[in-house]
């Protein structure tokens, strides 16, 4: 599967907009397993998406296949072999 | 300029209404619009991030404010800021039962073809109510707010808000809306129905799942089958009332921003205020700047004499953007640093009304009749 | 004033660190205090709700910065902001398997007794952290974080944030801390046990205090109570 970075973390992936994981056809992981993987080679990315409890940030959003994970279980969505996973900061409207 | 005044507005004054997140404070001036008396704050403490003018027999300011404490609602003054009345139960209420509660009000429309008694409310979590009372109660929209498309509505950063709302001038059965971040919405029978009108615009992030996240949205005043919109990213012009939408944001520094403001008789004149996008969300190069086009959005200028020429790093929000209906148009702005600017010739030249005012919210003008 | 400039301090100069909601800023003067040369954004787009000042061989500026979307954390400049070090992993966290997640850092304190190269931080939620490496990395100070007072500490309007921390200026093991809406407390053996700390000099008020603590240079605590503004 692939995992896409959002431009304000490629510095913490060497510049790597896209990390690939390689799966078996039929192996699942959820989208929680993904970040850590991606985060075994790229630990300056665990703290920036995910809280020290484990939880994903507030303001970041994961799409996996086109849907967002928020509505399909989260870090829990399960991702397939060809899934294409990105990683966002959740950026429009404001206040601010 | 005289504050906490007692105003007395005489016809052809100007009045402006600035809601901030410490109160809400008002300015008037005669129609040379130079010399403007303040009145506040009002609703000290409270937040009020909308506010808007009941014209008729007996004028009204409404404002719909916001107390961290003891919740959002739209209060009243008949008497131009000298007393206030908050209703005694939450005029904008979700059903029971519904999980629902309101954050904040986002917008409030009057002055419509819908009549003069008839307010409109755009809330956060996204909804739209109507009240025909001048503002004192208001019915929710129930097909809006039940809508098969919103479950897949994404919070946006500023939370899930129905921001813009434009009633067509002369068939009060269609209306528009806009909701970050979700997309925008039309109905052609008085809001029984709804649907989307987005084609041409781009989602944010361009992502496969990611939605529309509309930030402002105007009608043209000479021809009502136009209108402007800035988007999330982008700035867009629709020319066929909505069925589609082209991209109007070549010549401008940024795709990014937050108001966007029709002249109101002019048609083809707009302006913006572009920030960098995203995370920053200022001024590019620290350079406030408004950008004004005259032809629709084929074009664009800066305009920026009287404003910061460096190391101005103030946002300006999408309610915070205004204009009036004199001739030349006088614009109206507020920022978050607590500036509120003023130009006297639509955008050519600036001068600061006020400097130390909390972070402004919502800027509205009206001329007196 | 001239912006984004790099600042080359020298000796008697005077450096004003402001932290703001989209990024810090440098100003730096000579002893007259009149000419400030401006640096600056910082991490434009994050919030800057703390900064301290380092000194010693290697001066260095400390910013608590925090991103809306990426977490808050310390990070650090040893060239007067022309370059940044962000942490890989984020350096104040609280302990995995907890509830506990860090919101923002509200003040980090230097220059104390307890030596030059001792950083401590004070967060939201309320827990005080220490580094012993110049703000790169920190440690959760557990008798306060676990103290038996805290499951009826109140957020404030601000959260529940710890915002003062005073060392004693001779006695590095005496410390206070005040926490909104919680109180002051009061270490006397550097951490290990913590202690509300009413005293006679301080005012009681009805609700719980939101005080600032001073400790004057006799070693004499004093607090002054003042509003909590948003």
């Amino acid at each position: 599967m692939r995992v896409h970075i959002p431009s304000a973390l490629r510095k913490w992936t060497a510049g790597r907009e896209v990390i690939d994981i390689p799966m078996a056809l039929d192996m699942r992981m959820s989208a929680g397993e993904a970040i850590e993987t991606v985060a075994g080679e790229y630990p300056g990315i665990r703290d920036r998406v995910l809280d020290e409890q484990g939880e994903l940030r507030r303001h970041v959003n994961i799409f996996i296949d086109g849907e967002n994970a928020r509505f399909i279980g989260c870090l829990a969505a399960q991702v397939k072999a060809d899934s294409e996973m990105w990683i966002h900061p959740a950026l429009s409207g404001g206040a601010n | 300029m005289n504050s906490a005044a007692k105003l007395s507005p005489r016809a052809g004054d100007v009045l402006v209404m600035v809601g901030t997140v410490k109160g809400a404070f008002l300015f008037l001036a005669d129609r040379n619009r130079r010399e403007f008396k303040m009145s506040g704050p009002h609703f000290l403490g409270q937040s009020v991030p909308s506010v808007a003018f009941v014209g008729g027999v007996a004028a009204r300011i409404l404002v719909g404010n916001k107390s961290e404490h003891w919740g959002a609602m739209v209060s009243w003054s008949d008497d131009f800021g000298a007393n206030w009345n908050e209703p005694t139960e939450g005029n904008i209420k979700f059903p029971r039962g519904g999980g629902d509660a309101l954050n904040s009000i986002w917008t409030l429309e009057t002055e419509t073809a819908l009549g003069p008694d008839t307010v409109l409310a755009g809330v956060d979590p996204a909804a739209l109510f109507r009240s025909d009372d001048r503002g004192e109660t208001f019915r929710l929209n129930e097909p809006l707010f039940n809508h098969p498309d919103r479950p897949r509505w994404n919070p946006g950063f500023g939370g899930l808000c129905l921001h813009s709302i434009v009633v067509h001038p002369q068939n009060p059965k269609r209306m528009y809306i806009g909701i970050s971040s979700a997309g925008l919405y039309r109905t052609d029978d008085g809001g029984e129905t709804w649907t989307t009108c987005v084609n041409g615009l781009r989602v944010h992030p361009d992502v496969p799942g990611a939605t529309l996240c509309p930030h402002k949205l105007r009608i043209d005043a000479e021809n009502p089958s136009r209108m402007y919109l800035q988007s999330h990213p982008g700035t867009y012009r629709t020319d066929n009332e909505g069925r589609s939408w082209i991209s109007i944001e070549g010549g401008l520094p940024s795709e990014f921003g937050f108001p966007m403001v029709a002249h109101p008789h002019r048609g083809g004149t707009i302006w913006t205020f572009p920030l960098t996008a995203d995370a920053y969300r200022v001024p590019p190069n620290g350079q406030p700047k408004v950008w004004r086009s005259r032809d629709g959005g084929a074009s664009w200028e800066a305009l920026s004499r009287g404003l910061p020429e460096r190391d101005g790093y103030f946002t300006v929000l999408r309610e915070a953007f205004c204009a009036d209906t004199l001739d030349p148009a006088g614009l109206y702005f507020g920022t978050r640093g607590g500036q509120v600017y003023a130009s006297n010739d639509e955008g050519d030249s600036w001068r600061m009304l006020a400097e130390f005012l909390p972070p402004v919210l919502c800027v509205k003008t009206v001329a007196m009749e | 004033m001239n912006s984004a400039a790099k600042l080359s301090p020298r000796a008697g100069d005077v450096i004003v660190m402001v932290g703001t909601t989209k990024g810090a800023f440098l100003f730096l003067a000579d002893r007259k205090r009149s000419e400030f040369k401006m640096s600056g954004p910082h991490f434009l787009g994050q919030s800057v709700s703390s900064a301290a000042f380092v000194s010693g061989a290697a001066a260095r500026i400390l910013v608590g910065n925090r991103s809306e979307h990426w977490g808050a954390m310390v990070s650090w400049s040893d060239d007067f902001g022309a370059n940044w070090n962000e942490p890989t992993e984020g350096n104040i966290k609280f302990p995995r398997g907890g509830a506990a997640a860090l919101n923002s850092i509200w003040t980090l304190e230097t220059e104390t007794a307890l030596g030059r190269d001792t950083v401590l931080a004070g967060v939201d939620p309320a827990a005080l952290f220490r580094s012993d490496d110049r703000g790169e990395t920190f440690r959760l100070n557990e008798p306060l974080f676990n103290h038996r007072d805290r499951p009826r500490w109140n957020p404030g309007f601000g959260g529940l944030c710890l915002h003062s921390i005073v060392v004693h200026p001779q006695n590095p093991k005496r410390m206070y801390i005040g926490i909104s809406s919680a109180g002051l407390y009061r270490t006397d053996d550097g951490g290990e046990t913590w202690t509300i700390a009413p005293g006679r000099r301080i005012r009681r008020t009805r609700s719980p205090s939101f005080g600032m603590p001073l400790v004057d240079r006799f070693g004499n605590p004093w607090m002054i109570n003042r509003e909590q503004s948003a």
